[in-house]
């Protein structure tokens, strides 16, 4: 019974730490000596100081590189707001590994980091953020289909710098995250559809983890 | 913890994250939000965290901007402490403001080119005190389930004491000791008795007034206060069933001089006089009430034999004004008491609003004029006796406005009643009422013969949420005869900006914040307190506001506006 305890313990802390990958984990994290390419494209939300909120879009390509028991993968995303000038663009890079299954469940451990830079006119900003993540995936075979329904959280650091209206700024915050989605894959093609949620404070401005973010990916296994 | 139950509670710890502190925290809203582009005149209004962090694009030409946080909040809540900064600002000191400093301005505002008048610092402890004893001693004698008369009747008062008419010569003892169980009983002799008051002086008065004066109180009285109390606030009662208030000049005012050093109690009036001496269906017993219409006034001492001298020309420049005030008080409490069985008196920062209204439609009255018109210098000037009317009941009300201009953060129009809370709730009071439409004799009827008090009675005659209309307000203290506004952000009696620097004031003397990038205003407001950070937009074309309380996101109660003035 205590063991039992210590395990769910452990996975409690394993959560805490953990975040999702942005495509399917179980793929990712079983796949050995495979690559990929994507599309993607996402709605998305950030925050702002007032309590209102930038809307927007984000276009971007994805690759992907798995090896030794490793995945990495990276991605550049270029966003587009609602009546504001700046475009940010933002990347974000991801390495993960299988660590454990349990009841036909894979949960993948992460490593995240990230970057974005927004300017306008002479105003600039950069961001760089990291943190760990946790996720778990279950490979569901469905007809000549893959679906791969996966959850899971991270934890994420940031800070960003700047000057924007001539005030020169240096801002830093942590936050949790959580992203869900489901993976589908059929022979070489690919695809996923994600939704995340990072509390990152609106003043950290553009992140390559928003506030809210609908994505939508479609791709091929090499 | 269940493991079943792991994952709703990450979820729920999903999207919280440490905040960011500081004015950076507001600055990407000028990159990834739309700005926002206002006309001059144009208002937004914002709530809680949206105070910070809206983008503001000066639309190619230089543009200026008040920003005006308002405390919204009823008056029991403690103070809110903000603090203030910009990016993107520049600091503006011109018109229409174009003194942020702010020396006291003096105690008896009056018009250009006529002579001063003698400062009076009034002694609001008392007048604060007594008010609060009403409603700790008194309310609690009221029976609210029973009935006085029959509501909407005037003519059916109770007869808690029914006295003759009396006659000149006539003496009585009156209990001036405020109290229901205390006594301090003087004589008084009626000097003068007309239609609507006897006028009654102390016997151990100091000599001072004559008899032509308490004639001429007791005939203004007839002729222009009680008219103009009547009709805009309702028939008072009539307990003592003699068919008239008592106006009861007696050195015991006098006396009570020393509650502040150099203040002076010009009159009052106790709503211990209005309850029976034994216990009714609707009261409760105040033994040591006068059971009768009454007020207390000051007597002239030109001597100082009882205290600080007061001259017979002071008591009568002063006497009607503080007459007219004081009927305000005795109208608003016998009718709470016995036509409109009310739970409760009205709230002292409104009772006192209401009285300076009366102070100010006895102007009306007085001079000609009406509410409404938007009365600057050349309108008094060019009306005659309009000057003096204005010297007289409108002195008082601009001394205390101005009182409340020269802070209006850390005053309120709900606040303790002071000479700034006075100014900025008669202010508000003439404000709401020019707003309504209503006739003031509608209006302030309601309001004055409300069941409630305080807010929720203002919000049931203004039909519309207090607090909303009071930060219309605040935007109105600005705008007003300085920028083009909508007609609910402006103040439709008076041209304050005309008044002022043609008063002994010398200037508009609201406080404005010049606020530049990189500074940090902080500002303590009270309920009902206001602040008027004001600022350009620099090279950079927007600019941005960030503000915080207690290091994190304002409270919903913080109201604010956005005016573009330029």
């Amino acid at each position: 019974m205590r063991g039992a305890r210590a395990s769910r313990a452990g996975l409690v802390a394993a959560a805490l730490l953990a975040g999702v990958l942005p495509v399917a984990a179980q793929e990712e994290c079983a796949a050995t000596g495979s690559a990929g390419v994507a599309l993607s494209g996402a709605a998305l939300r950030s925050d702002l100081a007032g309590g209102d909120a930038a809307e927007g879009i984000e276009l971007g390509v994805e690759g992907r590189l798995a090896g030794g028991g490793f995945t990495l993968s990276a991605g550049l995303q270029h966003a587009t707001f609602d009546g504001a000038a700046a475009r940010p663009l933002s990347g974000r890079l991801r390495i993960t590994r299988p660590v454990a299954r349990l009841l036909g469940v894979t949960f993948c451990a992460a490593g995240l980091m990230g970057g974005a830079s927004v300017a306008a006119g002479e105003d600039e900003a950069w961001t760089v953020a990291g943190g760990l993540a946790v996720v778990g995936a279950r490979q569901v075979p469905t007809g000549g289909f893959v679906l791969v329904p996966y959850v899971g959280v991270r934890g994420l650091g940031a800070r960003s710098t700047g000057n924007i209206l001539g005030q020169d700024f240096a801002a830093t915050g942590a936050a949790l995250g959580v992203e869900a989605g489901v993976g589908l894959a059929r022979e070489r093609i690919a695809g996923a559809l994600r939704f995340s949620a990072d509390g990152l404070d609106p003043g950290l401005g553009p992140m390559p983890y928003p506030s809210l973010a609908l994505r939508l990916v479609a791709g091929w296994r090499l | 913890m269940r493991a079943h139950h792991l994952f709703p509670a990450v979820l729920l710890l999903a999207g919280c994250g440490t905040d960011v502190a500081g004015p950076a925290a507001s600055l990407f809203s000028c990159l990834l939000a739309e700005p926002v582009q206002l006309d001059v005149g144009e208002v937004v209004q914002v709530a809680g965290a949206a105070n910070r962090g809206l983008c503001l694009e000066a639309g190619g030409a230089a543009a200026e901007f008040v920003y005006i946080p308002f405390h919204g909040d009823a008056k029991d809540a403690g103070p809110l402490r903000i603090e203030v900064s910009g990016a993107g600002v520049d600091a503006v000191d011109g018109p229409p403001s174009p003194s942020p400093v702010r020396p006291e301005p003096p105690l008896a505002v009056t018009l250009r080119g006529t002579p001063p008048r003698p400062p009076v610092l009034l002694d609001l402890e008392f007048h604060r005190r007594l008010r609060e004893r009403e409603r700790r001693e008194l309310e609690p004698r009221l029976r609210t389930g029973a009935t006085g008369s029959p509501a909407g009747d005037p003519d059916r008062f109770p007869a808690v004491r029914t006295t003759a008419v009396p006659e000149v010569g006539d003496l009585a003892s009156y209990n001036v000791a405020i109290s229901c169980d205390r006594s301090d009983d003087r004589t008084g002799r009626v000097e003068y008795v007309s239609d609507r008051a006897v006028v009654v002086a102390d016997v151990a008065n100091p000599a001072g007034l004559t008899e032509a004066d308490y004639r001429h109180f007791g005939e203004t009285f007839d002729t222009l206060v009680d008219p103009v109390a009547v009709r805009h606030f309702g028939q008072p009662t009539d307990i003592d069933e003699n068919g008239r208030s008592i106006i009861f000049f007696t050195r015991a005012v006098n006396e009570l001089a020393g509650t502040v050093v150099g203040a002076v109690t010009a009159g009052f009036f106790w709503s211990g006089d209005l309850f029976p001496e034994e216990a009714t269906p609707r009261a409760e017993a105040c033994p040591g009430g006068n059971q009768a219409e009454m007020f207390y006034m000051l007597t002239a001492d030109p001597q100082g034999e009882v205290g600080p001298a007061y001259s017979v020309e002071f008591i009568r420049e002063a006497t009607i004004p503080v007459i007219g005030h004081e009927y305000q008080h005795l109208i608003n409490a016998s009718r709470r008491l016995w036509v409109n069985n009310a739970s409760e008196f009205e709230e002292p920062w409104l009772n006192e609003g209401l009285s300076h209204v009366a102070e100010e439609l006895l102007f009306y009255a007085r001079s000609g004029l009406a509410p409404g018109a938007n009365l600057g210098y050349d309108a008094l000037a060019g009306t005659p006796s309009a000057v003096d009317a204005f010297n007289q009941f409108m002195g008082g009300n601009f001394t205390n406005y101005a009182r409340y201009l020269g802070r209006p953060d850390t005053a309120s129009l709900m606040g303790i009643d002071a000479l700034p809370t006075r100014g900025a709730t008669w202010n508000f009071l003439r404000y709401a009422a020019d707003r309504s439409g209503r006739p003031d004799d509608e209006f302030f009827l309601q309001l004055v013969n409300g069941r409630t008090a305080g807010l929720e009675n203002l919000g049931e005659t203004l039909g519309a949420d207090p607090l909303a209309w009071m930060r219309d307000w605040t935007v109105s203290v600005y705008a007003d005869d300085a920028v083009p506004v909508d007609a609910a952000y402006r103040q439709a009696s008076w041209n304050f900006r005309d008044l002022y620097p043609n008063s002994s004031v010398g200037r508009f003397p609201l406080r404005v914040i010049p606020l530049a990038a990189g500074d940090v205003e902080t500002l303590l407001l009270q309920p009902g307190g206001a602040g008027f950070p004001r600022f350009g937009i620099g090279g950079a074309d927007k600019a941005v506001l960030h503000v915080e309380a207690g290091g994190g996101a304002p409270p919903a109660a913080l109201r604010g506006s956005f005016l573009r003035t330029r």
